[in-house]
């Protein structure tokens, strides 16, 4: 049984799909990428591609999806690939776990934005096998994942008909929604080496502790070079249709010293950059009003970092 | 469609007719009579599922059975069988972590889980290695003090 | 013979009788047991419409499909059921009035292909203007849901009105309210309301049932109350009640959800489609949330009235529950928030009223604490807000006001002792109540202390007579123990009370724990027993058991002593074996039961093995006073906590709770502890988090992560339990229950510690962040 509802606009309310389709899909488990590609182009829309399946198992068994076939992804070595030079940055297979991306030492030492957010999703049985890809393809706008990759200007790998790279912001279209066309495959994720030291923080409201669903979520992160902090970075999520960078407070921030009046006008910028909905979950001015409260409070867990507090 | 799988389970190997559309969990409960996990949500939400697939802690709910071809599944089953994790279940037993214990097993493989990587845990840890697992009927604090106990029993 | 004379195993800890199984993963809950190759699958069709006419229901392409068996929908099925209001069909008949009503039920060969030949039931609907309120619904222009209720069947003390939604409206009265306001110097007037959340059992609902050849029937059912399924069924259906068999599975959880019949009938009604065929039905969770029960939402008008010394002279309440599309489920629970109404207070001059009403709404049901959690959320508020306006302690306020034993309750009824004012004083302690509120962890954030204290009725309407059976079977020679079988009615859903159940026995008797073995439920076999709401569990079935007991106990002594030619009265039964203080001589159970006892003469006497106890409370007065006939008995309690508010963010973080419940006799002290915290957790969550949400009867949340419960991270780092014992006179070894109640006053008590951390009341649960914010920029 499955509910089809979009967030807050929802007309009826259907235990099932009206076709109701059985379970005749096909499983297949594939070792190559242009093995995967081949499939997902021979009945493209009808073939899915299979990840960690955290998202993708529960929907096939509404009978809901129009699958025909799901391609098993994880055994593809180079979308396992999790590597780290300095010269380029860091490469993210799309089917690395965020189990695999905590324990990596350059990750943990190089980029602690992803590494707090990534903490703070789902659990750990979760963790183990949902992909950081998988939650890009997700595009959730509510996604805890999805402004931090923002803040590192990551960029999408994708293979199909021909290979293409898409930025992030691009390639995320909505809630929901993503540029990756029916026949192609998010293979991986190249996130450019840090400015300088990178300083971040995630900032993240819920209803309860354990809640899945994020209410307001604030990235920040900074550079640190000889004690200065430059080419800040700002994303919020799940106050408009996908997550998104605040440019306008970026720039304030990198053009002046970040004292309480700077903060403020860059608060500003980032709730006037905000575009939150009435939902069920919450309401658009309360929204509005976290975003305020996260940013500040984000922008200054980051200075206070960077001091050698650790709040 | 239908596959045909080998799953080790709980030290058994059982060759297997599945669907595609089976996850791990519908194999372990209605072809292996497996029943000690729990299905509570079938979406992730519950944590009853929860089973060690090659050794990591996941909910079987979320794994298609034939994603788990060739792999080692230990249930709740298998590791009361094992006794390798007894004093968890002593403790359990002894700080009240159940009541009902529709969501026993799936705490139980998620803190042996912890236990195994972490013999030392402290609160935090604890809490955040339990975080998906739901539980209606303790309020948590048995199941706490349980794991608590049973890492320090263990040798 | 004075039952408090061995109490061997009680009054002490003593383990969970099946937890070496739960830890194994040994306990099979309904879904896990087997029912062989001939097993079929059911998946319901729902109403997706708020309020329709039913234009046509077209199962035939779901018949189309192979591997179908059978499709029924309402015109199948007449009858409604109910058991003390018959006002809910199986299948909805000629309109349907809440989304997720059954409107058609499929059995097929594989639970996939129930669920998709669901899926192809062609529903069409004509709509209906609908009611997603309870106060709009008692409008008179409003639509009416159940136009023809009054000529429902249902029971004398059931007062529907014809032509509104009112399915039920009852009153409770003393004193004169003239009078009382007249005396009052401060006088506060204000609307609560609570919300409808969901019981969310971990184990959802599940139910299996075939029909065997010789025209019997057996459900298996995941069930708190197997005889009221078993009765409501099969009056409903037209059988004869000893056709149908429900047999109880082990429980993953009811908290009242599990109190009725919700899903069952559907497998019956199949079963009988499907002779010989077992056919099972088991939810997904969504269905947990629109198709089985929910706990009402409240609105509460409450006036109240204090004198200048700060005595209450007062009250004047208005409770309205929304039913939702049945009632049935909320005729007690509507007589427990008029005759509890007041909260644990001496209060002269009251005047109660508790409705009932209709929505388009999934069916109401009790949930943990039979509304006593809902009225003190109200009531326990306006006390702190009439402390406050008195310029008064709240804790002191509450001690000149608490009600004590001999104080006039109803009519003729006055209060038994009671251990509530300790309870206060323990919990307020516990939290340092005279103690400056603490330092904040960080700028920006406030701390706040808040109590409250409860009450909670134990109702004469629900207290359906208990039986239980105690016997001696004989067994294997080559086995060491002697069985020691009982008999109850009502299941374990994970309170512990088989456990309960085994330690009264063998202490009783005399016998090791180990010799006792609770037979599984059945109603063909087992003794009858009510649903088991308010908290009645341990007082009718433990009173039950206490007298089966001595039944069986008398039995074996007195033949005994005539065996001996001793009084019975010096002979004693100390682990399994009969003494006698006078000669010495002993006698195993064992030996007795397989040899009997020797006479003088040489003959044998082989006394009857079975001892059999009734509780049957004095049956209410139908037609006569029904407040005064209401209250067998109050159990009482307080709680308080200590939370932290952020105040930019709303967030609450409960750092400490304390609960202190009056159990009478603490039989158990372990499990009285665990359901003291479990219950206390449980509130937190339904006070923070949980709220059913609809819009224009549309539910919203139906999965978890949107319908968030409370998880491990939501523990505070401080919880403790304080027992007392103020013995119940009526009890068995003069316990109270506690489990139902456990969390009554955290709800009430979380709200004064905020509105203390904050300076802002939250009237309307659930407490969450959004909320306080919302209260603080106003
Ligand atoms: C219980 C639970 C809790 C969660 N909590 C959080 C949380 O707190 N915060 C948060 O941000 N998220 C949360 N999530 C979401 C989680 O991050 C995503 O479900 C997960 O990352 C998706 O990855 P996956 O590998 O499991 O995807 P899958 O389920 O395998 O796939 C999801 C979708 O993406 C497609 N897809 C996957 N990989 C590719 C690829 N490489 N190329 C093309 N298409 C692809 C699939 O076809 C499918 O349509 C939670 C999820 C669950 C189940
Ligand atoms: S059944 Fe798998 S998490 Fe609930
Ligand atoms: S013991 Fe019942 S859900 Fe945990």
């Amino acid at each position: 049984m499955c509910i089809l509802k979009e967030d807050g606009r929802l007309l009826e309310f259907h235990f099932s799909d009206e076709a109701g389709c059985l379970h005749t899909f096909d499983y297949v488990r594939v070792r190559d990428v242009n093995e995967a590609i081949a499939l997902l182009q021979a009945a493209p829309g009808e073939v899915r591609p299979l990840a960690g399946g955290t998202e993708l198992v529960p929907a096939l068994q509404t009978g809901r999806l129009p699958v025909r076939c799901v391609v098993d992804i994880k055994g593809i070595a180079p979308l396992q690939e999790l590597a780290y030079r300095p010269d380029e940055g860091l490469y993210l297979g799309a089917v690395v776990t965020f189990d695999r991306l905590l324990a990596q030492p350059e990750v943990r030492r190089l980029y602690p934005l992803l590494v707090e957010a990534a903490r703070q999703i789902a659990s750990p049985a979760v963790r183990n096998r949902a992909t950081v890809g998988g939650a890009v393809c997700v595009a959730a706008a509510y996604s805890d994942w999805l402004p931090a990759l923002l803040c590192q200007d990551a960029v999408g790998l994708v293979m199909g008909a021909a290979e293409r790279r898409i930025p992030l912001a691009e390639f995320v279209c909505g809630d929901g929604c993503t540029r990756l066309a029916a026949d192609e495959l998010l293979v991986g994720l190249w996130l450019p080496s840090p400015s300088g030291a990178a300083v971040g923080s995630y900032q993240k409201l819920r209803l309860g502790h354990g809640s899945r669903i994020t209410l307001v979520g604030a990235a920040i992160q900074a550079h640190a070079h000889d004690g200065q902090l430059q080419d800040w970075r700002m994303a919020l999520t799940a106050v408009g249709p996908k997550p998104f960078r605040v440019s306008a407070a970026e720039a304030l921030l990198n053009q002046e010293n970040p004292t309480a009046a700077v903060i403020a006008e860059a608060v500003l910028r980032a709730q006037a950059a905000a575009a939150p909905t009435d939902d069920f979950r919450a309401g658009a001015d309360y929204r509005r009003a976290m975003v305020g409260v996260l940013v500040r409070r984000g922008i200054e867990t980051v200075l206070a970092r960077v001091r050698g507090a650790k709040p | 469609m239908r596959h045909e799988i080998t799953l080790h389970v709980n030290g058994h190997e059982h060759r297997l007719q599945v669907e595609s559309h089976h996850t791990l969990l519908d194999v372990l409960r209605r072809q292996l009579g497996l029943t000690g996990t729990k299905h509570g949500c079938d979406c992730g939400e519950c944590g009853a599922c929860s089973i060690w697939l090659n050794d990591r802690l996941v909910l079987s709910c979320l794994v298609l059975a034939a994603e788990a071809d060739g792999a080692h599944v230990l249930t709740v089953e298998g590791l009361a069988a094992s006794g390798e994790f007894a004093h968890l279940q002593e403790a359990f037993i002894e700080h009240h972590g159940m009541q009902c214990g529709f969501c026993t097993a799936g705490f139980l493989m998620a803190a042996a889980a912890l236990l195994r990587e972490n013999a030392r845990p402290d609160a935090a840890t604890i809490r955040a290695a339990l975080a998906g697992n739901l539980c209606r009927c303790t309020g948590y604090h048995g199941i706490l003090r349980a794991v608590q106990t049973a890492s320090r029993m263990r040798r | 013979m004075n039952p408090v004379r061995k109490t061997q195993w009680l009054g002490r800890p003593f383990p969970r009788i099946e937890a070496g199984l739960k830890v194994a993963g040994g306990i099979r809950y309904l879904d896990d047991m087997a029912f062989g190759p001939d097993l079929v699958y059911a998946a319901i069709v729902h109403s997706t419409r708020p309020h329709a006419r039913l234009v046509g229901v077209n199962t035939a392409p779901a018949q189309a499909l192979e591997g179908v068996l059978a499709v029924l929908t309402g015109r199948d099925v007449p009858g409604r059921l109910g058991h003390a209001l018959a006002d809910r069909p199986i299948l909805a008949h000629d309109r349907v009035r809440y989304v997720g009503e059954p409107v058609a039920v499929v059995a097929a060969v594989s639970p996939e292909l129930a669920v998709a030949a669901a899926q192809r039931v062609k529903v069409t609907y004509e709509d209906l203007p609908g009611v997603f309120d309870s106060e709009k619904a008692l409008r008179p222009d409003a639509p009416l849901l159940h136009p023809q209720v009054d000529e429902y069947e249902r029971r004398a003390f059931v007062h529907p009105r014809a032509g509104t939604n009112l399915a039920h409206v009852c009153r409770a009265r003393r004193g004169d309210m003239e009078a009382g306001w007249q005396a009052a110097s401060t006088v506060l007037a204000d609307t609560y309301r609570g919300a409808p959340i969901q019981h969310a059992s971990m184990e959802p609902h599940g139910a299996v049932a075939q029909c065997h050849p010789d025209g019997t029937i057996t459900l298996w059912a995941s069930t708190q109350a197997p005889f009221v399924q078993q009765a409501t069924i099969a009056q409903t259906l037209g059988l004869d009640p000893r056709r149908l068999h429900v047999r109880a599975a082990a429980v993953g959880g009811g908290f009242g959800g599990k109190s009725f019949v919700s899903i069952e009938a559907l497998v019956v009604l199949l079963a009988l489609a499907l002779p010989g065929r077992p056919v099972k039905l088991v939810l997904q969770r969504a269905e947990e949330f629109t198709t089985t029960f929910v706990r009402p939402a409240l609105l509460a008008h409450v006036r109240m009235g204090a004198d200048r010394h700060g005595k209450l002279t007062a009250l004047e309440a208005h409770y309205v529950w929304d039913a939702g599309a049945s009632a049935d489920a909320l005729i007690e629970l509507a007589w427990a928030a008029a005759l509890a109404g007041t909260g644990p207070y001496a209060i002269p001059h009251v005047d109660l009223t508790s409705s009932v009403v209709y929505t388009n709404h999934t069916p109401a049901a009790p949930m943990r604490g039979n509304g006593m959690a809902e009225v003190h959320w109200a009531i326990e508020q306006h006390m702190d807000r009439m402390a406050a306006a008195l310029g008064m302690d709240p804790m002191s306020f509450r001690l000149r006001n608490l009600i004590k034993g001999g104080d006039p309750v109803w009519d003729g009824q006055v209060m038994h002792a009671t251990g509530l004012e300790q309870c206060l004083r323990q919990v307020a302690q516990a939290v340092r109540w005279q103690a400056a509120p603490g330092k904040p962890s960080s700028a920006g954030r406030r701390r706040g202390r808040g109590l409250a204290v409860m009450w909670s009725p134990v109702l004469r309407h629900m207290a359906i007579s208990a039986t239980a059976v105690v016997r001696l079977e004989s067994s294997p020679a080559a086995e060491a123990i002697q069985p020691v079988v009982v008999e109850v009615g009502s299941p374990d859903t994970g309170q512990g009370f088989a456990t309960l159940v085994v330690q009264l026995v063998s202490s009783l008797l005399g016998v090791p724990p180990e010799w006792v073995q609770l037979q599984p439920i059945d109603t063909a076999r087992s003794s009858f027993s009510g649903p088991g709401l308010g908290g009645q569990l341990t007082w009718s079935q433990g009173n039950a058991i206490v007298r089966a007991v001595q039944d069986l106990r008398g039995r074996l002594l007195s033949a005994v002593a005539q065996a001996w030619d001793e009084p019975p009265g010096a002979l004693d039964i100390v682990e399994g074996v009969i003494h006698s203080h006078a000669s010495h001589r002993s006698l195993s159970l064992r030996q007795l039961v397989q040899e009997g006892v020797r006479l003088a003469d040489g003959s044998v006497l082989r006394p009857e093995l079975r001892g059999e106890g009734r509780f049957e409370p004095t049956a209410p007065d139908e037609a006569g006073d029904e407040q005064a006939l209401g209250v067998v008995h109050f159990s009482t309690g307080a709680q308080a906590v200590e939370v932290e508010v952020d105040l930019e963010t709303g967030t609450i973080d409960v750092l400490h709770i304390a609960s202190a419940f009056d159990v009478g006799h603490a039989l158990n002290p372990d499990l009285v502890v665990a359901q003291i915290k479990g219950g206390a957790m449980q509130a937190l969550s339904a006070t923070l988090f949980e709220q059913v949400r609809r819009a224009d009867g549309i539910p919203l949340n139906v999965r978890l992560s949107d319908y968030h419960l409370a998880t491990i991270l939501d523990l505070p780092p401080t919880i403790e339990a304080v027992v007392v014992e103020v013995p119940q006179g009526d009890g068995p070894f003069g316990a109270r229950g506690v489990s139902d109640h456990a969390g009554v006053g955290l709800a009430p008590a979380i709200a004064n510690a905020v509105a203390q951390a904050t300076g802002v009341r939250i009237t309307a649960m659930p407490i969450t962040p959004e909320h306080v914010w919302r209260a603080l920029q106003t």
